[in-house]
């Protein structure tokens, strides 16, 4: 919002670098690869955060093993210790203690493992258990004292009762003692007696024989026999306690907590492996679309570079046709200024020359006409004479210069040709003639003009054209003399096929860049105003198009030499009509 | 024509300008020898020309009104005997081409003139106009190109280097007449040493030839010989000079059409068997030898030639 209100809240200068535009696509885009990130941060960590010490659970495991194998031997110990009834039962005080160490390991390395609520609660069970079979096992501990005292005693009162019966010899009693004592002995032996009834029965026995030792043995049995009761009493009650079961029921929880927790890193991993599957082919995909773009952009890029090339190489094509047209359009231009130049100059020679020829036709006669009076005149005195000559010389100049002034107008007719056939045979020493009579006035007093003109055959021409061309050349060249000079003009035959005029002034000459460009239209070295540029590249223009060859050759300081180069024969196109004109004789 | 020529026995010349003092200056050399009139429009010389007989009519051609050809083909109109003269300070082609064509002039002067020269040249016009005779039929008989003209009989000898042309020209005018053609012109020559040739139909421009002086040439060795010359770059000089030194008959500019072709030919065949019969009338169309000394000799050459050849072939 606030770029585009930047963007279009009038003048804004051109930022020095722009953000990237927060288009609807890009947001996607954003929005896309934070979510991509963040399942994998919870992928990761569901395969890997949760995942406690293996060791730890390891050692927790492992004292469990040793609780189930301490709980084992402590049962087996109770149970040693009660088949053991002369001698105290000795290793259980140690047992105690190492269940009791066992017991706070357990806890310990379960608080280590965190591990889940049902391994806890049978944990806390098992430590609830574990701690009431210890205070069994001290119980049972002096039970066990107890009733191997009354044991003994029994067996003592027996030996005694035995040794008395012995004596009176008394056969009947002395079994039913015996088998008192037996049953007593099995009784006090046997894990779970069943021999209770046999053994009440021959107390009773016992009793109705009476006798003092005989009593005595009856209150021994019958206190071993509580002592017993007791035992078993507890006995079963220290069996009773679900140790070993809670014990299994905590490596049960405890490993299928582990299974359960493996069970999820399992399938975080496995997710994990599918998500970075997925994201691999999204990336695949990913670097297919760039690599598409990109070869699409190099494409495009190597299309762009050979349009642009093919439109730098149409533009250079197009700059040297307009320059060539512009040249073509500047020949014409020169070529329309000049034949217009020399129309105007017709139709002003046309007029010039009428308006001239009639004053001047009544003038010329009339001074002719004055001379012829005054000669036929009759001769007067001396002076009369002198004066008539005096006039007729002054009439004769008068004559004289009109005479000049109807050359010049035939000069100037016969410069411009006008209504004259453009093209004919023509002698080029007559043109040059005639272009000398225009230009005498540049020439005329300061430069010595030098003729050495060869004999030449008439040619096929515009005579009027190359009249321009030799005025043009001769006027230059006045232009080039500062001062004295000479102009020097020279024709011949160079060969068979060719006349050559040369046409040289000692003048100021020119350097190399300027005489590379001197043909060229609208080229000039004068200053704006005196000269238009037209004049060589007309020249050069008339004389290609008379299929001849115009050279310059100059030096600074030394004066500049025109060679102009002409055929005599007309072209081919024209031959047919030359040569027909042969004739047999 | 009726026109009451006053008793005088001084040829009558006919003087036309529009600036009165070329009029002035003309009458003052020429009033001595000729009964001189002066007109200085068009309009006034035709109505002078109405009135009057002259012998010489001589006109300029740039004036107001009417130009000098419009003047002297009125003239040729009312008066075919007297000889017409343009005097000119500058003459454009066109009206140049037409003082052959329609003028029929006998000279053409250029202003300014030399007064010895122009009385030369006028007191052979008065000459030339002396000659009375019949006046030339051909002049004022427009229907002369009907065909079965007897005049048939007349040979004529076209000279033109171009093949084609040559035939194109024949295939025009072979059909009444005898055609001979030529190209070049001592090609020509010898045709017309064992031919009889009344009419040259000639191109101008004839390889290293000088035409004018050729024909010039021929009508000095057979002065009845009529020219008719074709050319498809008129110049105004070339004119003016095929007038004052070769007296041609027409000049015609290619492309001609065939009609007006075969029309100047009949009339020039008329016009040369009018001259044969009446050899005085030749008198008429002489012509001027060249001015500068070079081309006299050069004349003469040419005339010496044209006899050689000619001569030999007779002999």
């Amino acid at each position: 919002m606030a770029l585009s209100r930047m963007a279009t809240g009038g003048y804004q200068p051109e930022p020095l670098f722009r953000l990237p535009e927060l288009s609807l696509r890009n947001v996607a885009l954003l929005i896309a690869a934070t979510l991509a990130i963040g399942l994998l941060a919870f992928l990761l960590r569901m395969s890997w955060g949760r995942a406690a010490d293996p060791a730890l659970q390891l050692a927790a495991l492992e004292q469990l093993s040793v609780a189930t194998q301490l709980d084992a031997s402590l049962d087996e110990s109770v149970e040693h210790a009660r088949l053991s009834l002369e001698s105290e039962p000795s290793g259980l005080d140690a047992l105690t203690q190492r269940i009791d160490a066992n017991r706070e390991t357990l806890k310990a390395s379960f608080a280590g493992t965190a591990a889940g609520p049902a391994v806890d609660a049978a944990l806390r069970e098992y430590l609830d258990a574990a701690q009431r079979k210890a205070s069994l096992t001290g119980t049972l501990k002096q039970r066990l004292g107890g009733f191997a005292d009354a044991f003994k005693t029994m067996q003592r009162q027996a030996d005694a009762a035995l040794g008395n019966l012995q004596s009176t010899g008394d056969a009947a009693l002395r079994n039913t003692v015996m088998s008192l004592v037996s049953a007593a002995t099995a009784y006090g032996i046997q894990s779970a007696p069943t021999n209770g009834a046999e053994l009440d029965q021959l107390l009773s026995k016992v009793d109705a024989a009476g006798g003092r030792t005989l009593a005595a043995l009856a209150k021994s049995v019958r206190a071993m026999r509580t002592s017993k009761q007791a035992l078993q009493h507890d006995l079963a009650d220290f069996h009773a306690l679900p140790t070993a079961a809670s014990l299994q029921k905590l490596r049960a929880a405890a490993l299928d907590y582990n299974r359960v927790q493996e069970l999820q890193r399992e399938r975080g991993r496995i997710m994990l492996a599918v998500y970075a599957a997925a994201l691999f082919l999204a990336f695949g995909a990913l670097a297919v679309g760039l690599r598409k773009s990109f070869s699409d952009l190099d494409r495009a890029n190597a299309q762009l570079q050979s349009a642009n090339e093919g439109l730098e190489q149409g533009i250079a094509e197009r700059t040297r046709d307009l320059s060539e047209a512009l040249d073509n359009l500047r020949m014409q231009q020169a070529q329309l200024i000049q034949s217009e130049k020399m129309a105007s100059l017709g139709q002003m020679v046309a007029g010039v020359a009428h308006e001239i020829n009639t004053p001047l036709g009544y003038a010329q006669s009339n001074v002719q006409t004055v001379r012829e009076v005054l000669s036929a005149m009759p001769g007067l005195d001396e002076r009369g004479r002198e004066s008539l000559g005096e006039a007729d010389m002054l009439l004769a100049d008068a004559e004289h210069g009109m005479e000049r002034i109807s050359e010049l107008v035939l000069t100037l007719k016969d410069f411009s040709r006008v209504d004259r056939s453009r093209t004919e045979p023509f002698n080029l020493n007559d043109g040059l003639d005639s272009a000398l009579k225009i230009c005498n006035n540049q020439l005329k007093g300061r430069i010595e003009v030098e003729r050495d003109y060869g004999e030449l055959p008439a040619i096929p021409c515009a005579p009027s054209e190359l009249n321009q061309v030799f005025l043009n050349l001769m006027t230059n060249a006045a232009q080039a003399i500062d001062g004295p000079g000479t102009l020097k003009i020279s024709t011949r035959v160079a060969d068979d096929d060719h006349v050559e005029v040369r046409i040289r002034d000692n003048g100021c000459g020119m350097e190399p860049d300027v005489q590379e460009h001197i043909f060229e239209p609208f080229f000039t070295t004068k200053a704006i105003g005196e000269g238009t540029g037209l004049g060589l590249s007309i020249v050069f223009r008339i004389i290609e198009n008379h299929r001849g060859r115009i050279a310059v050759q100059s030096a600074p300081g030394e004066g500049t030499e025109f060679v102009i180069s002409l055929p005599i024969r007309p072209a081919s196109g024209s031959a047919g009509r030359a040569t027909s004109g042969g004739s047999p004789t | 024509m009726n026109a009451t020529s006053p008793p005088t026995s001084q040829p009558r010349v006919l003087f036309i300008d529009d600036e009165p003092r070329v009029l002035i200056a003309l009458k003052v050399i020429f009033r001595d020898h000729y009964e001189v009139v002066t007109a200085n429009s068009g309009a006034a010389a035709i109505e002078i020309l109405q009135a009057q007989s002259f012998d010489v009519i001589v006109s300029d051609q740039r004036m107001p009104g009417m130009t000098g050809i419009e003047v002297l083909r009125e003239a040729r109109r009312l008066q075919p005997k007297a000889i017409r003269i343009l005097l000119t300070g500058y003459s454009d082609l066109n009206a140049t081409v037409d003082a052959i064509n329609e003028g029929e002039v006998f000279r053409f002067v250029a202003k300014p003139w030399s007064n010895e020269k122009l009385r030369a040249t006028l007191a052979s016009a008065v000459e030339a106009a002396a000659t009375d005779a019949p006046p030339l039929p051909a002049d004022a008989v427009p229907q002369a190109d009907t065909g079965s003209a007897p005049s048939s009989a007349v040979g004529v000898l076209v000279l033109d280097p171009d093949e084609q042309t040559r035939a194109t020209l024949k295939g025009t005018l072979g059909k009444e007449r005898p055609v001979y053609c030529a190209g070049s012109l001592d090609e020509g020559l010898n045709l017309m040493s064992t031919h009889r040739i009344g009419v040259i139909v000639s191109e101008l421009m004839l390889e290293g030839e000088d035409l004018p002086l050729a024909l010039g040439a021929l009508r000095r060795h057979d002065p009845s010989l009529v020219a008719v010359v074709l050319t498809s770059e008129a110049d105004a000089q070339r004119a003016i000079t095929l007038i004052n030194q070769s007296q041609i008959y027409r000049l015609l500019r290619k492309p001609v059409s065939d009609q007006l072709l075969r029309g100047t030919v009949n009339l020039a065949s008329q016009r040369f068997t009018t001259l044969t019969k009446h050899p005085e009338l030749v008198r008429r169309n002489e012509i001027e030898l060249p001015t500068e000394p070079a081309a006299q000799t050069v004349a003469v050459g040419m005339l010496a030639r044209i006899k050689r050849l000619l001569l030999r072939q007779t002999a």
